[in-house]
Order: C-alpha cells, then sequence, then structure tokens
C-alpha cells in the first residue's frame, strides 16, 4: 500500500512536470516561431526601417576648377591669377513661426541690405534728372525764383524717394516673414560674408538665420567675360554657360563622391562601424594663355572707343603669331559674370570675337596680295593702270576705288600703292593675274569658310560660298577680293593674318594653356601648325608692304612711336537684313596690324561696329590700335628700333 | 560487501595499476581549463580595451578633420580675400581717390659705348 501510494504520487507528481514542461515547450516554440517571423520572413522590411534610422547616404559634390590667366610678360609656369574662383556667399533666410516681431525684423532687414542700395540708386536718379542738374533757367522755361527754391525741392524729393522705396522693400519682407506656421522663407541670397557677420547675433535673435553657399566669382567682374562665361543652373545643378565654363564644363565640375554611413542615437556617425566613402574628384583648373594686364588694358581701351564713337559695339583680339596663342580677347557691350541675370538681351552672352560674321572690307586685300605674290604673278613693284573703276564681265556697273568721287583714277601705280591707297581695282588687278580659281584655293588655305577649332562654343565659320561654286562668277569674286560678298569672323581673320606675318604658317589659335587636374597632372598645349599657307620670302614681302600703309598709306594713324608698325583698316559696307544691298550709311571699321616689324611680338585686330562719328577705320580703329600697340610694346619692353 | 569492499579497494588498486595516469589526466584538464579561463578573460579586457581606443582615436579623427576643414576654409577666405584686393577693377577704384600721377611717355635711353667716363 505504501509502495502503490507511493508510485501514485510518483506518477501525479510526473503528470505536473511534464504539464509544466509542456507549457514551457510551447511557449518557447511561440518564441521561436515569431523570432523567424521577425527575422527570416520579414527580414527585408525591418532591415530598411532600420536602414532608413540609422543610416546616412549624401552626396558629396565636388569643388569646381578655377580658370587662371597670366600675370606676368613672360610666363613663367608660376604667376597666375584666378579670373574664375569659388566663393562662399551666405544665404539669408528666416523661419517666420520664430519671428516674434515681423515689423522690427522687416525694418533692420532693409536697414542692413537695402538702405545704402537705395540711396545711391535714388542720388543718381537726382543726379541725371536734367531739371535738378540744369545750371540756367533759360533752357528749362522755368522762372528764376524757383531755382533758388530748387535745392530744397530737391531734398524733399529725395526724402520721399526713399520713403516710398522703403516703404516697399519693407511690405515685400513683411509679407514673406508674416507667414504663421511657415519653417523656411528665404530672404536674400549671395550675401557677403563680411557684410552679414557684424548683425549676425541680432538677426538670429529676431528669427533670422543664414548658411553658407558656395558661389562662382569672378573677381575682375566684366572684363573677359564673353571669354570665360559663367555658372548658371539647369535640371541637374549648376552647369557651365558660354565661353570656357560651358565649353569645359566636364573638366571643371570634377566627379561627385558619396559617403554611406550609420548614424548613432544623438545623430553623429559611428566612426568605428562599416561605412563606404567615395571622395569627390575635384574639377581640374584651365590656365589660359591670356595675359591679365593686356587683357584689362585692351578692355578698358576698347570700351573707351566704343562709347567715345558711338558704336554699337566692338571686338579686340591680340595673338602671338608664331604659336596662334590668344593674349588678349575683348568684346563691347559685356556684361558682369557675377550677376550674369541683370542683362537685357541675352545675346550678349555671344562671344562676338568668334561669333559674329562680318564683310570685312579692305583688310581682305592683304590676303589677295599674298595669294599673287606668292604664286609669283605680281611683285610689290608690279604696276598696272588705275582708271579708278572697273567693268567686271556680266555685271552692269562698274567697281570703283572709295576715292573715285574725289581722285577719278590714279594712272600707273604699284602693288604697294594698292595697299597705301586701298584701291579695289588693284586688288582685282591681282586676282586676275592670278587666276580666280587659284585666288579661290588660298581663300580657303587661309582657313576661311571654316571653323579654327578654338575651345570656346558657339564659333562660326563664315560664309565664302560664292568662291566654292564649280564655276565662280566674276562679280563675286571680284568683290571678294576687297573683302565684300563673303563674311568671316574676326578670329579667322586675325588667324590668317598671323599666318602672313609669322613666315607663311596658319596656326591653330587656342586660348588654353594648360590643364591641371585634382591629382596635380598636368595636360600642356602644344602650338599646332595646320599647313603652309604662303613662303617665307611672300610673308617678308607683305610685311614690308604693310609697314609702309602705316608710314604712309591711310593707316599713319596706327603708327606708335619708335617702332615700325605694319597693318591694314578696312571700312566695310554692312548687308541690310532682310533686304538686298547694303544699308546706307552703316560701316564696320577694322584694323588689323603687328609689331614690332622685324620680329612681331603680337598680331591685333581691332573692330568697331557702325561708329557714328567718323566715316573711315583710320579714323576710329586705328588711333585704338596705336594705343593698345603701345602699352603691349612697353609691357614686354621691347626696345625702340628708331 | 567485503568483497564489494575489496573490489572497492581491488577496483581501486585494480585502476591504479591499470590506468596509472587518470588522476595526472584531470590535473592537467583542470589545468588547461584554468588556463584557457585566464585567456579568455585577458582576450576580453583587450578587446574591450582596443575598442575604446578606437572609439577615442575616431573622435579625435573627427576632431581633427573638422579642425582641417575649419582651416581649409579660412585659407580660402584669405585667398579670396588677396584676390579680389589684387583684382585690377578694385585697384583702380581705390587709385582714383588717391591722386596719383598717370605714368606718360616712356622714353628709353640709349647708351653709346664712347660715352664712358674716362678719369
Amino acid at each position: 500500500m505504501i509502495s502503490s501510494k507511493y508510485n501514485r504520487k510518483k506518477s501525479d507528481n510526473g503528470n505536473r512536470l511534464n504539464l509544466v514542461m509542456t507549457v514551457i515547450f510551447l511557449l518557447a516554440g511561440s518564441i521561436l516561431l515569431r523570432l523567424y517571423g521577425l527575422q527570416v520572413s520579414k527580414n527585408d522590411l525591418y532591415v530598411a526601417l532600420a536602414s532608413d534610422q540609422h543610416q546616412v547616404y549624401n552626396k558629396l559634390q565636388p569643388s569646381r576648377g578655377e580658370i587662371y590667366i597670366q600675370n606676368s610678360p613672360v610666363p613663367d609656369g608660376k604667376d597666375f591669377y584666378p579670373v574664375a574662383t569659388n566663393k562662399d556667399f551666405a544665404l539669408v533666410y528666416a523661419i517666420p513661426k520664430d519671428v516674434k516681431s515681423p515689423a522690427e525684423a522687416a525694418d533692420r532687414l532693409y536697414e542692413i541690405f537695402d538702405r545704402k542700395n537705395v540711396e545711391d540708386e535714388v542720388d543718381k536718379m537726382l543726379k541725371e534728372d536734367p531739371y535738378f542738374s540744369a545750371t540756367s533757367s533759360d533752357g528749362l522755361g522755368i522762372a528764376a525764383a524757383d531755382i533758388k527754391n530748387r535745392e530744397e525741392f530737391k531734398a524733399i524729393k529725395r526724402e520721399l524717394e526713399l520713403e516710398t522705396r522703403k516703404k516697399s522693400i519693407v511690405a515685400a519682407y513683411l509679407d514673406k516673414l508674416s507667414k504663421e506656421n511657415d519653417p523656411y522663407e528665404p530672404i536674400r541670397y549671395k550675401v557677403e560674408k563680411e557684410t552679414l557677420d557684424p548683425y549676425i547675433d541680432e538677426l538670429h535673435g529676431l528669427g533670422i538665420d543664414h548658411i553658407m553657399e558656395a558661389y562662382r566669382y569672378y573677381p575682375e567682374f566684366s572684363i573677359g567675360s564673353h571669354l570665360f562665361g559663367f555658372v548658371g543652373f539647369d535640371d541637374s545643378g549648376k552647369i557651365g554657360r558660354y565661353g570656357l565654363e560651358n565649353f569645359f564644363n566636364e573638366e571643371l565640375t570634377g566627379a561627385p563622391g558619396s559617403i554611406k554611413a550609420e548614424r548613432s542615437g544623438n545623430g553623429s556617425l559611428i566612426i568605428v562601424n562599416d561605412r563606404e566613402f567615395n571622395e569627390p574628384k575635384n574639377g581640374s583648373d584651365l590656365i589660359l594663355t591670356i595675359n591679365r594686364s593686356i587683357q584689362f588694358n585692351a578692355c578698358q581701351k576698347l570700351n573707351a572707343a566704343a562709347l567715345r564713337h558711338g558704336a554699337d559695339g566692338g571686338t579686340v583680339i591680340v595673338m602671338e603669331p608664331k604659336t596662334g596663342a590668344i593674349i588678349a580677347m575683348c568684346s563691347w557691350p559685356d556684361y558682369d559674370p557675377n550677376n550674369y541675370g541683370k542683362v537685357d538681351d541675352i545675346s550678349i552672352y555671344n562671344n562676338p570675337a568668334v561669333f559674329d560674321q562680318y564683310e570685312p572690307g579692305s583688310i581682305f586685300k592683304i590676303f589677295t596680295m599674298s595669294a599673287g605674290i606668292d604664286q609669283g604673278k605680281v611683285t610689290p613693284e608690279s604696276t598696272y593702270n588705275d582708271k579708278g573703276s572697273i567693268k567686271i564681265p556680266g555685271w552692269s556697273k562698274p567697281i570703283k576705288n572709295s576715292d573715285f568721287d574725289t581722285f577719278g583714277g590714279h594712272g600707273t601705280v604699284d602693288m604697294i600703292t594698292v595697299l597705301e591707297l586701298s584701291l579695289n581695282t588693284g586688288s582685282i588687278h591681282v586676282m586676275q593675274r592670278t587666276g580666280p580659281e587659284v585666288f579661290a584655293d588660298y581663300v580657303k588655305k587661309f582657313g576661311f569658310g571654316q571653323k579654327t577649332g578654338i575651345e570656346l562654343p558657339g564659333e562660326g565659320s563664315g560664309n565664302i560660298v560664292n568662291l566654292e561654286r564649280d564655276v565662280i562668277r566674276p562679280v563675286e569674286v571680284a568683290t571678294a577680293t576687297f573683302g565684300q560678298g563673303i563674311t568671316v569672323t574676326p578670329l579667322q581673320t586675325i588667324t590668317a593674318y598671323a599666318a602672313v606675318v609669322n613666315g607663311g604658317i596658319l596656326m591653330k589659335p587656342y586660348v588654353v594653356d594648360e590643364i591641371v587636374t585634382s591629382e596635380g597632372e598636368r595636360i600642356k598645349t602644344q602650338p599646332q601648325p595646320v599647313r603652309r599657307v604662303i613662303s617665307e620670302r611672300t610673308s617678308l614681302l607683305l610685311s614690308g608692304m604693310m609697314v609702309r600703309v602705316v608710314e604712309e598709306g591711310h593707316s599713319t594713324r596706327a603708327a606708335v612711336k619708335g617702332y615700325y608698325v605694319g597693318g591694314k583698316t578696312g571700312t566695310a559696307q554692312v548687308a541690310g537684313s532682310g533686304t538686298k544691298g547694303y544699308e546706307a550709311g552703316r560701316t564696320i571699321h577694322t584694323f588689323i596690324g603687328f609689331a614690332p616689324a622685324d620680329d612681331p611680338k603680337f598680331v591685333m585686330l581691332v573692330k568697331l561696329n557702325d561708329p557714328k562719328d567718323v566715316a573711315w577705320a583710320d579714323s576710329s580703329t586705328a588711333p585704338l590700335f596705336s594705343e593698345i600697340a603701345e602699352f603691349i610694346l612697353n609691357y614686354y619692353q621691347v626696345p625702340k628700333e628708331r | 560487501m567485503i568483497i564489494k569492499d575489496k573490489n572497492k579497494n581491488k577496483n581501486y588498486n585494480f585502476n591504479a595499476k591499470i590506468f596509472p595516469g587518470k588522476k595526472a589526466e584531470r590535473s592537467y584538464l583542470g589545468i588547461l581549463n584554468k588556463f584557457l579561463f585566464i585567456v579568455i578573460i585577458i582576450n576580453g579586457i583587450y578587446f574591450v580595451a582596443s575598442v575604446n581606443d578606437l572609439s577615442i582615436k575616431g573622435f579625435v579623427l573627427r576632431e581633427l578633420r573638422l579642425k582641417s576643414e575649419e582651416l581649409q576654409n579660412n585659407n580660402k577666405l584669405v585667398t579670396n580675400k588677396v584676390t579680389e584686393l589684387e583684382s585690377y577693377e578694385n585697384i583702380q577704384k581705390r587709385a582714383l581717390g588717391m591722386n596719383l600721377v598717370k605714368a606718360g611717355t616712356i622714353e628709353y635711353i640709349t647708351v653709346i659705348s664712347e660715352a664712358v667716363a674716362r678719369k
């Protein structure tokens, strides 16, 4: 009995134990099942949720490459000046929901950012107002007594203007700052750090903050703006527009990097954990062939001359004839790439030096003469009988010299006189001796009708279709000899001219001397000869003839005291837009020259579109050439020849 | 029982005769266990110490990187300021108010070989 009771008790205990163990087993099993469900079945979901909370992925923007120009007369590979660089500016923004007093904040913003500009604008407006700047009452018909009160009236008007403008600006600020529950409102872009620094704490107290952003900065403002271009925005972000910024956009931009890491509870990156870091590849720098002093001087003088003559536009190109390196390239009107949006017409962004196609006029006689002398058909001493005009087969009207109405025919003249007096009949005579097809061939060999291949966007190829026909029409080839009926770009003209004075080799023009990658690799541009166009002897003879043109011909105002300078003027008519023939009274003036004559350090093309006060290029572009040439010769310390 | 005891004794004696190293094995195992335990403790301490050191170095590295970035930014600010001041446009604006005399025509002096002081 004792044993059966013992055995029953033993059996009861065993059952309870089994029950407990079963319960525990079931619990454990359910936990395992749940774990399986979380960690295996829904693994991807929870990994994604966790990475969203803890993982950080950021694209790292590279730094844009800079553009440098030469800062010494002799390029030494060390002295450069940055003309396009990167600078941090502040973006000032407001957190409207934190702005306790919008009126006070709007007032302070006006005081800090706008007051001085508004005052300068109003003062300028009053200064330009003829009523306030008039010195006598007669011209305006106002009573003498009113003149005495003019200063008082000016002060009252000034106050009224300032008040009106202030109200308008403050109202605009108030509109932004009064938006309730708005977490962000941009107030002002591109603010100089120096302007902002004294007011940071004060603005912070008013609910206004700032972040620093990198912008492209051009320290020389409008000087060379057509050449450099600017950095604008599109859907993908910052992009170079026009000029070198556009042509070399890929090289200057570089490649973005990335960082993938995990974030800790307080938001900082966990250093010791796994992370992926791809360093951004910064953009390459460009070192140009442009000389800083010559560029600045040429651009300033061009701007002044264009305004003085009332020209619609102008271009100056300076080139090293032996290499094709561009030393200066300016055009007017220009723009400030730091504020590229503030232009009236976007066509101003195009670089006229490579984009504009125009009829060159009498400067083309140089190339006509080169062809004739190179072929041995004429020499500088060859003569012909100039009657002042010449009849061309298939054309009813005779082609006249520009001075026919004054001088008529010049009689027996040599080829030097043809260039000195710029005789159209002489250039036609040379072409007729050379042969139209041979002349056309020389025009193509000089590079006209095709792009030069310079590293700038928007280059025009010009138009010499008249000379490319299977059967060239006599009148078309005749007018082409003095640069009418064909179109060229200023860059093509100076490139061809360089071939005339450098011994006869056509060089490819270039403006980028070196590309320096972010790794330090330097890719140097070597001068590239394209082909020989004329012989060295022809080049020498033409150079001498052009010196005579400056010494005794129509280009005496291009002379530089103490030096032998060669060159040629051109006063071309402007083709009518949409109408046949040429526009009356409109001309394009060009002067192309080189110095010093025995060993040219530079060739220069100066062009002014439609100057209003003078009729001929020898009064507009020739003196401008002389001014810039004198500066360049002094800058290079070229000893005087006489 | 006596037999068992005897056997026990015999067993022991028997074991001692047939397996002479068992007592020694147990002592070897014991030593090994203690050794492994100590190694685990030391490795554990080393692991914690190295992770700690790495974390500290990570923070130091971060601080140095921040400082380097700050210095680079300051350097860039100064460089940009120099560029601005060296800009010809700015120099010209500042020169306007300085009453400077513009350089005129440059005359070169030609040195003639005879023009040498003799006494």
